[in-house]
Protein backbone atom coordinates (compact mmCIF):
# COMPACT_ATOMS: atom_id res chain seq x y z
CA UNK A 1 0.00 0.00 0.00
CA UNK A 2 1.00 3.38 -0.71
CA UNK A 3 -0.34 6.89 0.24
CA UNK A 4 0.34 9.93 -1.62
CA UNK A 5 0.90 12.63 0.88
CA UNK A 6 1.19 16.53 0.96
CA UNK A 7 2.27 16.87 4.71
CA UNK A 8 0.91 20.45 4.58
CA UNK A 9 -2.75 18.97 4.63
CA UNK A 10 -4.19 17.87 7.64
CA UNK A 11 -6.59 14.85 6.06
CA UNK A 12 -3.29 13.42 5.07
CA UNK A 13 -2.04 13.35 8.11
CA UNK A 14 -5.60 12.24 9.74
CA UNK A 15 -4.87 9.11 6.97
CA UNK A 16 -1.41 9.04 8.12
CA UNK A 17 -2.90 8.40 11.91
CA UNK A 18 -6.20 6.17 10.51
CA UNK A 19 -3.42 4.02 9.20
CA UNK A 20 -0.75 3.71 12.29
CA UNK A 21 -3.74 2.63 14.30
CA UNK A 22 -4.45 0.60 12.33
CA UNK A 23 -1.36 -1.03 12.06
CA UNK A 24 -1.51 -1.04 8.21
CA UNK A 25 1.91 -2.10 6.36
CA UNK A 26 2.40 1.41 3.97
CA UNK A 27 5.16 3.56 1.67
CA UNK A 28 4.28 7.57 1.91
CA UNK A 29 5.36 9.09 -0.96
CA UNK A 30 5.73 13.23 -0.55
CA UNK A 31 4.53 13.53 -3.90
CA UNK A 32 5.64 17.41 -3.70
CA UNK A 33 9.12 16.31 -3.42
CA UNK A 34 8.84 13.22 -5.28
CA UNK A 35 6.80 14.29 -8.30
CA UNK A 36 5.20 11.71 -10.34
CA UNK A 37 5.92 11.02 -13.76
CA UNK A 38 2.63 11.51 -16.42
CA UNK A 39 2.91 7.73 -16.69
CA UNK A 40 2.41 7.08 -13.22
CA UNK A 41 -0.54 9.68 -12.67
CA UNK A 42 -1.97 7.56 -15.62
CA UNK A 43 -1.22 4.77 -13.88
CA UNK A 44 -3.19 5.87 -10.40
CA UNK A 45 -6.03 6.87 -12.45
CA UNK A 46 -6.44 3.68 -14.48
CA UNK A 47 -6.54 2.50 -10.35
CA UNK A 48 -8.62 5.05 -9.10
CA UNK A 49 -11.11 4.64 -11.79
CA UNK A 50 -10.88 8.27 -12.80
CA UNK A 51 -10.60 11.11 -15.16
CA UNK A 52 -7.48 13.47 -14.35
CA UNK A 53 -9.88 16.73 -13.68
CA UNK A 54 -11.48 14.43 -11.36
CA UNK A 55 -8.15 14.65 -8.94
CA UNK A 56 -7.47 18.00 -10.13
CA UNK A 57 -7.24 21.02 -7.33
CA UNK A 58 -9.47 23.77 -9.31
CA UNK A 59 -8.79 26.12 -6.01
CA UNK A 60 -5.74 26.11 -6.40
CA UNK A 61 -3.79 29.47 -7.69
CA UNK A 62 -1.89 27.60 -10.22
CA UNK A 63 -5.09 26.18 -11.79
CA UNK A 64 -6.51 29.66 -12.02
CA UNK A 65 -2.99 30.59 -14.03
CA UNK A 66 -3.76 27.92 -16.30
CA UNK A 67 -6.91 28.31 -16.95
CA UNK A 68 -7.96 24.87 -16.00
CA UNK A 69 -11.85 25.73 -15.60
CA UNK A 70 -11.82 26.51 -19.47
CA UNK A 71 -10.17 23.24 -20.68
CA UNK A 72 -12.17 20.66 -21.92
CA UNK A 73 -12.95 17.62 -19.94
CA UNK A 74 -13.07 14.81 -22.35
CA UNK A 75 -10.96 12.04 -24.15
CA UNK A 76 -8.81 14.25 -26.61
CA UNK A 77 -7.61 16.41 -23.12
CA UNK A 78 -6.75 13.65 -20.84
CA UNK A 79 -3.25 13.48 -21.78
CA UNK A 80 -2.86 17.61 -21.16
CA UNK A 81 -4.57 17.27 -17.59
CA UNK A 82 -2.13 14.65 -17.27
CA UNK A 83 0.88 16.82 -17.95
CA UNK A 84 -0.63 19.71 -15.98
CA UNK A 85 -0.75 17.38 -12.67
CA UNK A 86 2.98 16.29 -13.34
CA UNK A 87 3.60 19.26 -13.95
CA UNK A 88 1.71 21.14 -10.95
CA UNK A 89 1.79 18.23 -8.39
CA UNK A 90 0.03 20.97 -6.55
CA UNK A 91 -3.10 20.56 -8.37
CA UNK A 92 -2.88 17.12 -7.44
CA UNK A 93 -6.02 16.18 -5.22
CA UNK A 94 -4.78 14.34 -1.81
CA UNK A 95 -4.41 11.27 -0.23
CA UNK A 96 -4.16 9.02 -2.28
CA UNK A 97 -4.10 5.08 -1.59
CA UNK A 98 -3.05 2.62 -3.70
CA UNK A 99 -4.92 -0.45 -2.30
CA UNK A 100 -3.29 -4.21 -2.25
CA UNK A 101 -5.80 -5.03 -4.73
CA UNK A 102 -4.36 -3.42 -7.18
CA UNK A 103 -7.48 -0.46 -6.94
CA UNK A 104 -6.38 3.26 -5.44
CA UNK A 105 -8.68 5.32 -3.80
CA UNK A 106 -9.03 9.30 -2.99
CA UNK A 107 -8.59 8.96 0.94
CA UNK A 108 -10.24 12.27 2.46
CA UNK A 109 -12.45 10.60 4.98
CA UNK A 110 -11.40 7.65 7.62
CA UNK A 111 -13.74 5.85 6.01
CA UNK A 112 -12.20 5.77 2.93
CA UNK A 113 -9.02 4.75 4.41
CA UNK A 114 -10.92 2.04 6.12
CA UNK A 115 -12.22 1.44 2.32
CA UNK A 116 -9.03 1.12 1.54
CA UNK A 117 -7.49 -0.91 4.17
CA UNK A 118 -10.47 -3.60 3.62
CA UNK A 119 -9.16 -3.52 -0.27
CA UNK B 1 -15.37 31.87 27.23
CA UNK B 2 -18.47 31.67 25.25
CA UNK B 3 -19.37 34.27 23.25
CA UNK B 4 -22.81 35.58 22.35
CA UNK B 5 -22.06 35.92 19.04
CA UNK B 6 -20.73 32.90 16.57
CA UNK B 7 -18.24 33.86 13.77
CA UNK B 8 -18.72 32.47 10.58
CA UNK B 9 -15.50 31.09 8.99
CA UNK B 10 -16.27 28.66 6.10
CA UNK B 11 -18.52 26.41 7.65
CA UNK B 12 -16.62 26.73 10.66
CA UNK B 13 -17.92 28.23 13.50
CA UNK B 14 -16.56 30.59 16.42
CA UNK B 15 -18.81 29.40 18.79
CA UNK B 16 -15.97 29.91 22.06
CA UNK B 17 -13.11 32.23 22.03
CA UNK B 18 -10.59 32.44 24.24
CA UNK B 19 -9.27 36.35 25.20
CA UNK B 20 -6.67 34.77 27.68
CA UNK B 21 -8.46 35.14 30.79
CA UNK B 22 -8.62 31.88 31.66
CA UNK B 23 -6.40 30.61 34.46
CA UNK B 24 -4.72 28.45 31.76
CA UNK B 25 -3.56 31.65 30.06
CA UNK B 26 -1.46 33.33 33.30
CA UNK B 27 1.58 34.24 31.89
CA UNK B 28 4.63 32.72 32.32
CA UNK B 29 7.06 31.79 34.60
CA UNK B 30 9.67 33.53 32.74
CA UNK B 31 9.29 37.20 30.91
CA UNK B 32 8.50 36.53 27.81
CA UNK B 33 10.93 37.02 24.95
CA UNK B 34 13.84 35.07 26.81
CA UNK B 35 13.01 31.86 24.93
CA UNK B 36 11.74 33.28 21.62
CA UNK B 37 13.67 33.39 18.52
CA UNK B 38 12.82 34.66 15.24
CA UNK B 39 12.95 34.69 11.33
CA UNK B 40 11.36 36.51 8.33
CA UNK B 41 11.69 34.69 4.76
CA UNK B 42 11.66 34.80 1.94
CA UNK B 43 14.32 36.84 2.43
CA UNK B 44 16.09 34.52 5.21
CA UNK B 45 16.91 36.57 8.61
CA UNK B 46 17.30 36.42 12.24
CA UNK B 47 15.50 39.36 13.92
CA UNK B 48 18.67 40.31 16.63
CA UNK B 49 15.35 41.72 18.84
CA UNK B 50 14.55 38.26 20.07
CA UNK B 51 17.05 36.65 21.96
CA UNK B 52 17.88 33.10 20.79
CA UNK B 53 18.89 31.67 24.42
CA UNK B 54 16.95 28.79 25.52
CA UNK B 55 15.50 29.14 29.05
CA UNK B 56 17.04 28.93 32.21
CA UNK B 57 14.17 28.02 34.05
CA UNK B 58 14.58 24.97 36.29
CA UNK B 59 11.90 24.53 39.00
CA UNK B 60 12.24 22.33 41.80
CA UNK B 61 9.37 20.55 40.84
CA UNK B 62 10.68 19.54 37.74
CA UNK B 63 10.38 15.75 37.94
CA UNK B 64 6.90 16.01 39.17
CA UNK B 65 6.33 18.34 36.32
CA UNK B 66 8.17 15.86 33.60
CA UNK B 67 5.94 12.87 35.50
CA UNK B 68 2.43 14.53 33.40
CA UNK B 69 1.40 13.56 30.14
CA UNK B 70 2.64 15.91 27.40
CA UNK B 71 0.20 18.50 25.97
CA UNK B 72 -3.00 17.10 24.13
CA UNK B 73 -4.31 19.18 21.26
CA UNK B 74 -7.25 20.51 23.30
CA UNK B 75 -5.19 22.51 25.94
CA UNK B 76 -2.46 23.31 23.31
CA UNK B 77 -5.70 24.99 21.51
CA UNK B 78 -8.76 24.85 23.55
CA UNK B 79 -10.48 27.54 21.57
CA UNK B 80 -12.15 27.75 18.27
CA UNK B 81 -11.80 31.63 18.28
CA UNK B 82 -8.97 33.71 19.88
CA UNK B 83 -8.63 37.33 20.84
CA UNK B 84 -5.96 38.86 21.88
CA UNK B 85 -4.87 41.82 24.06
CA UNK B 86 -4.76 44.34 21.21
CA UNK B 87 -8.37 43.38 20.36
CA UNK B 88 -7.50 41.41 17.06
CA UNK B 89 -9.29 38.14 16.45
CA UNK B 90 -8.44 34.80 14.80
CA UNK B 91 -10.50 31.71 13.83
CA UNK B 92 -8.99 28.31 14.31
CA UNK B 93 -9.50 26.87 11.32
CA UNK B 94 -7.66 23.69 11.28
CA UNK B 95 -5.94 21.13 14.15
CA UNK B 96 -3.77 18.26 13.28
CA UNK B 97 -2.10 16.23 15.85
CA UNK B 98 0.82 13.60 16.00
CA UNK B 99 2.82 11.06 17.78
CA UNK B 100 4.72 10.51 15.55
CA UNK B 101 6.09 14.31 14.97
CA UNK B 102 8.97 13.26 12.26
CA UNK B 103 6.34 12.39 9.79
CA UNK B 104 4.83 15.79 9.59
CA UNK B 105 7.52 18.00 9.26
CA UNK B 106 10.10 18.73 6.69
CA UNK B 107 13.28 16.23 6.68
CA UNK B 108 15.90 18.48 8.65
CA UNK B 109 13.50 19.09 11.47
CA UNK B 110 12.84 15.53 11.37
CA UNK B 111 16.59 14.19 11.68
CA UNK B 112 16.61 17.05 14.63
CA UNK B 113 13.74 15.79 16.47
CA UNK B 114 14.59 12.08 16.23
CA UNK B 115 17.52 12.02 18.46
CA UNK B 116 17.43 11.47 21.91
CA UNK B 117 14.39 10.37 23.23
CA UNK B 118 12.95 12.00 20.73
CA UNK B 119 10.07 13.90 20.49
CA UNK B 120 6.67 12.88 21.78
CA UNK B 121 3.81 14.83 20.24
CA UNK B 122 2.99 17.46 17.19
CA UNK B 123 -0.10 19.34 17.30
CA UNK B 124 -0.17 22.52 14.47
CA UNK B 125 -3.14 24.58 14.72
CA UNK B 126 -4.15 26.76 11.37
CA UNK B 127 -5.57 30.65 12.62
CA UNK B 128 -6.91 33.39 10.29
CA UNK B 129 -7.94 37.02 11.02
CA UNK B 130 -11.39 37.76 11.34
CA UNK B 131 -11.12 39.30 7.63
CA UNK B 132 -9.29 35.88 6.53
CA UNK B 133 -6.02 37.73 5.05
CA UNK B 134 -3.30 35.98 6.91
CA UNK B 135 -2.94 32.74 7.58
CA UNK B 136 -0.95 31.57 10.81
CA UNK B 137 0.06 27.84 11.34
CA UNK B 138 1.63 27.35 15.11
CA UNK B 139 2.83 23.94 15.80
CA UNK B 140 3.90 22.43 19.37
CA UNK B 141 6.43 19.60 19.55
CA UNK B 142 6.11 18.08 22.78
CA UNK B 143 9.50 16.24 24.28
CA UNK B 144 9.75 13.62 26.69
CA UNK B 145 12.91 15.62 28.19
CA UNK B 146 13.84 18.98 28.72
CA UNK B 147 17.24 18.63 27.28
CA UNK B 148 15.96 17.27 23.88
CA UNK B 149 13.09 20.32 23.82
CA UNK B 150 16.45 22.52 24.52
CA UNK B 151 18.74 21.02 21.68
CA UNK B 152 16.00 21.47 19.07
CA UNK B 153 15.09 24.98 19.96
CA UNK B 154 18.50 25.90 19.75
CA UNK B 155 19.19 24.37 16.53
CA UNK B 156 15.77 25.69 15.38
CA UNK B 157 16.76 29.35 16.84
CA UNK B 158 20.36 29.08 15.34
CA UNK B 159 18.51 28.34 11.84
CA UNK B 160 15.12 29.17 12.23
CA UNK B 161 14.67 28.67 7.84
CA UNK B 162 16.00 25.31 7.77
CA UNK B 163 14.60 23.94 10.85
CA UNK B 164 11.10 25.43 9.98
CA UNK B 165 8.00 23.53 10.91
CA UNK B 166 5.38 23.12 8.00
CA UNK B 167 2.54 25.72 7.61
CA UNK B 168 -0.69 24.31 7.11
CA UNK B 169 -2.84 24.54 4.17
CA UNK B 170 -6.33 25.05 4.57
CA UNK B 171 -9.06 22.62 4.38
CA UNK B 172 -11.47 23.46 1.76
CA UNK B 173 -14.49 24.33 4.30
CA UNK B 174 -12.34 27.22 5.69
CA UNK B 175 -12.57 29.01 2.53
CA UNK B 176 -8.98 30.18 2.17
CA UNK B 177 -6.63 30.13 -0.99
CA UNK B 178 -3.75 28.04 -0.52
CA UNK B 179 -0.51 30.13 0.02
CA UNK B 180 1.63 30.50 -3.09
CA UNK B 181 4.61 28.60 -2.83
CA UNK B 182 7.55 30.52 -2.00
CA UNK B 183 5.67 33.36 -0.35
CA UNK B 184 7.14 35.93 2.35
CA UNK B 185 6.71 34.47 5.89
CA UNK B 186 7.38 35.25 9.36
CA UNK B 187 8.97 32.40 11.58
CA UNK B 188 9.22 32.59 15.09
CA UNK B 189 9.89 30.07 17.66
CA UNK B 190 9.61 29.79 21.53
CA UNK B 191 10.60 27.10 24.38
CA UNK B 192 8.40 26.39 27.34
CA UNK B 193 9.50 23.53 29.67
CA UNK B 194 9.78 20.85 27.22
CA UNK B 195 8.14 22.11 24.15
CA UNK B 196 9.22 24.46 21.03
CA UNK B 197 6.24 25.69 19.79
CA UNK B 198 6.69 27.32 16.07
CA UNK B 199 4.60 29.96 14.43
CA UNK B 200 4.79 30.69 10.62
CA UNK B 201 2.61 33.46 8.98
CA UNK B 202 1.85 34.42 5.88
CA UNK B 203 -0.59 36.58 3.86
CA UNK B 204 -3.25 34.54 2.14
CA UNK B 205 -1.66 36.13 -1.05
CA UNK B 206 1.46 35.42 -0.83
CA UNK B 207 2.75 39.06 -0.84
CA UNK B 208 5.51 40.50 1.12
CA UNK B 209 3.31 43.43 1.86
CA UNK B 210 2.72 45.12 5.72
CA UNK B 211 5.42 42.74 7.37
CA UNK B 212 4.97 44.47 10.29
CA UNK B 213 1.28 43.90 11.11
CA UNK B 214 1.99 40.15 9.97
CA UNK B 215 4.88 39.89 12.17
CA UNK B 216 2.33 41.28 15.10
CA UNK B 217 -0.35 38.73 14.12
CA UNK B 218 2.08 35.83 14.23
CA UNK B 219 3.94 36.76 17.45
CA UNK B 220 0.58 37.09 19.19
CA UNK B 221 -0.68 33.85 18.16
CA UNK B 222 2.96 32.40 19.16
CA UNK B 223 2.70 34.01 22.59
CA UNK B 224 -0.63 33.19 23.71
CA UNK B 225 -0.01 29.39 22.70
CA UNK B 226 3.08 29.83 24.24
CA UNK B 227 1.04 30.79 27.64
CA UNK B 228 -1.24 28.30 27.25
CA UNK B 229 1.84 25.25 27.13
CA UNK B 230 3.88 26.78 29.58
CA UNK B 231 0.44 27.24 32.52
CA UNK B 232 -0.18 23.26 31.97
CA UNK B 233 3.54 22.16 31.88
CA UNK B 234 4.43 24.50 34.61
CA UNK B 235 1.16 23.39 36.72
CA UNK B 236 -0.41 26.04 36.95
CA UNK B 237 -3.83 24.12 35.42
Amino acid sequence: MEIWINPACSKCRSALTLLDAEGADYTVRRYLEDVPSEDEIAAVLDRLGLEPWDITRTQEAEAKELGLKDWARDASSRDRWITALATHPRLIQRPIITAEDGTALVARTDEAVRDALSR
Amino acid sequence: MALGVAVAVGTALIAEEDDGTRPGSAPPATPRGAATASALTAVPSVDPGFPSSAPSRAPGALPSLLARPVIRPEQAFPSTGVRLADGSRYARVDLSTTVDCARDVPPGLARLVDRGEGCSRSTAALFTDTERRSQVTVTVLSFTRVEDASRVFATVSADPVTYRAIALDPPPRAGLPTVPPGSARVLRQAMTLRSVVFADGRWGDGGPARETELRARTEGLLHRVEDTVAAYEEGRT
